[in-house]
């Protein structure tokens, strides 16, 4: 069984308004456990939009998302008839806080979410609110302080003193302090510089490894390169696909999908335009690549 | 958060929006002074109230306002319904027509309910006109209407640039700050924050969590943008023309005169009302009702 199932999801901005903006349009697909799923698109593709109906921020307008047990959509029939099946109670179908502490998101721009005096109650905050008792809150706080990198010396700072990057390590120790095993992150790191964004990608990663399904929103395709497992690409609020990245680089016709191809796949585009001959679509990173062209050799 | 508070634009083309914004500026201001006007006894000021509910109502039509979001404006007002009752209730008062009398020195008149519904009449007319302007007119245009209006203080050296300057990013921003706020919400929700659950201080921890970083933020984009105004010359002092210029056509004179019309009669009833002895008489007469 999946772990995370969008089935006919539509999300409308503005129903009865002249502004009305269609941002999801019928989308389906299923996440996996332990995926690490990076969500591309062109900017007003509506992978914003998609993330947010994940822990009940945005309800969808049709259709339904489906996290572990949970449901979440805003369509009065699929309410009704859940209701009248016997399967949800209409409260449960309204209520997300169990589904919150399930689903961590991390928004753009987090640093701009701290609001405590230290930056140990601050990532106290989300454990606390889930009910997680004060003891056992700060230690789970303190644990993933260090995890993102942050020692004993900034848990009594004020977070408003800490850098950009540190500010941003700290707002991602406070959602993964809740212990969700979903994370979902909106560019988590736009803004920072090349190793500010990588020291985030590692933490990425290595929660994902300690068994975290992720799912990361983003436009950087070396991102999507170097540490997603599976790509879904959305383009016009619609649902394009679900692929290896691999795959998606290798398309003769990426350009409809809007995307920016990596560095190392226009190499390789490269290589075919200046008539190398031999067969390098397997090779997906640098090493294998060049243990191809040696073999040439 | 509600981005329709105060009345989104909404950009249809109505002729309640093609108006020139001053006019809608000097309407509106005008229109909530009549509303605030004395017309005498209950019964006067609520067939005027009345009346007036309807001439808004057909603007709000006319103008394509949503209702929906005008109703949502209300909600915000339960606490001062509640706050008024308890006030009204509870505070003594002398009037002529009782409810209950629970001892010699408290009786409950209806003149107490009657005033509380009066003064939430006047509210909810005035934030339907405030609803009509900022729904029917561009941010820029009310600033623009605004700057007209106040060209007469440059004759006293008042720096009427620097004023509208304010005015202007003040409503620039706030699309910006309610999405910023949004995204904070959005951001503290998914910590377990719940702004709709609790009483007066869970909801004050709650809205603390809001309040920060947003002021944080607005600081931050505040200078942000003084120093980009900065680096592009502007000087506030400098004499500054305009891309458009705002043009008072015929339409408008036609809806000033209208507007003119119904204030004047507004005005007369109530100056009658307040002055003229033996005025509710002749009220009682037209009506057909008694007075209260």
């Amino acid at each position: 069984m999946s772990m995370i199932e969008f089935h006919h999801v539509s999300f409308v901005y503005n129903k009865k308004d002249p502004n009305r903006y269609d941002a999801i349009n019928d989308i389906n697909f299923n996440i996996e456990e332990n995926d690490f799923v990076a969500l591309v698109g062109k900017t007003g593709s509506g992978k914003s939009t998609l993330i947010q109906t994940l822990n009940g921020l945005l309800l969808p307008s049709k259709g339904y998302t489906k996290v572990k047990d949970f449901i979440v959509t805003g369509d009065k029939e699929i309410i009704k008839k859940l209701v009248k099946e016997k399967k949800y109670k209409k409260t449960e179908l309204k209520n997300f806080s169990k589904l919150r502490k399930e689903v961590g998101m991390v928004f753009q721009f987090p640093e701009y979410q701290l609001f405590s005096e230290t930056v140990l109650k601050d990532v106290m905050f989300g454990p606390k609110n889930f009910g997680f008792k004060e003891k056992e809150a700060e230690e789970k706080a303190k644990e993933c302080l260090k995890k993102v990198g942050l020692d004993a010396s900034y848990f009594n700072r004020s977070p408003f003193e800490l850098s950009g990057g540190e500010k941003r390590r700290v707002a991602i120790a406070g959602i993964i302090a809740s212990n969700p095993s979903i994370l979902v992150l909106d560019e988590p790191t736009v803004g920072l510089d090349p190793n500010g964004r990588k020291e985030i990608l590692d933490l990425v990663k290595k929660i994902h490894q300690e068994g975290t399904t992720i799912i990361i929103v983003t436009h950087d395709m070396e991102t999507v390169m170097n540490y997603a497992n599976k790509v879904i690409v959305l383009k016009d609020s619609k649902y394009l696909g679900m692929m290896k990245p691999s795959e998606l680089f290798n398309k003769d016709d990426i350009e409809t999908y809007s995307l920016e191809v990596p560095p190392f796949y226009k190499f390789k585009r490269y290589l075919k335009e200046y008539g190398y001959k031999k067969d390098i679509s397997e090779a997906n990173d640098l090493a294998s690549l060049i243990n191809i062209l040696s073999e040439e050799k | 958060m509600r981005s329709d508070i105060l009345g989104k634009y909404t950009p249809y083309n109505s002729i309640i929006h093609r108006l020139d914004p001053r006019l809608k500026f000097f309407a509106l201001i005008l229109l909530m002074v009549i509303v605030f006007l004395p017309f005498g006894n209950y019964t006067n000021r609520f067939i005027v109230l009345g009346i007036l509910t309807l001439i808004i109502g057909l603007i709000m039509v006319i103008g394509r306002v949503s209702f929906s979001s005008f109703f949502r404006s209300l909600s915000s007002l339960w606490m001062m319904v509640i706050f008024l009752l308890i006030f009204m209730f509870f505070i003594p008062t002398k009037g002529d027509y009782p409810i209950y009398s629970f001892n010699e020195n408290y009786t409950l008149y209806w003149d107490n309910l009657l005033q509380v519904a009066h003064i939430l009449v006047r509210l909810i007319l005035m934030i339907a006109l405030t609803i009509i302007l900022t729904s029917t007119t561009l941010p820029m245009d009310i600033t623009y209407a605004l700057d007209w209006y106040l060209t007469p203080l440059k004759l006293v050296k008042f720096p009427t640039q620097v004023v509208s300057l304010t005015i202007s990013l003040a409503l620039r921003f706030i699309p910006t700050l309610l999405n910023e706020a949004n995204r904070i919400m959005n951001a503290q929700k998914s910590r377990g924050v719940d702004y709709n659950k609790g009483f007066f201080m869970a909801k004050i921890k709650s809205i603390t969590t809001l309040i920060i970083p947003l002021l944080v933020s607005c600081f931050s984009r505040s200078d942000e943008l003084a120093i980009a105004m900065e680096a592009r010359g502007y000087d506030p002092y400098k004499h500054r023309t305009r891309y458009k210029s705002l043009k008072f056509s015929y339409k408008d004179l036609i809806a000033l005169l209208i507007i003119i019309l119904i204030a004047s009669m507004v005005i007369t009833f109530s100056i009658c009302s307040s002055t003229i002895s033996g005025f509710d008489d002749i009220i009682n007469f037209i009506w057909g009702i008694k007075t209260i």
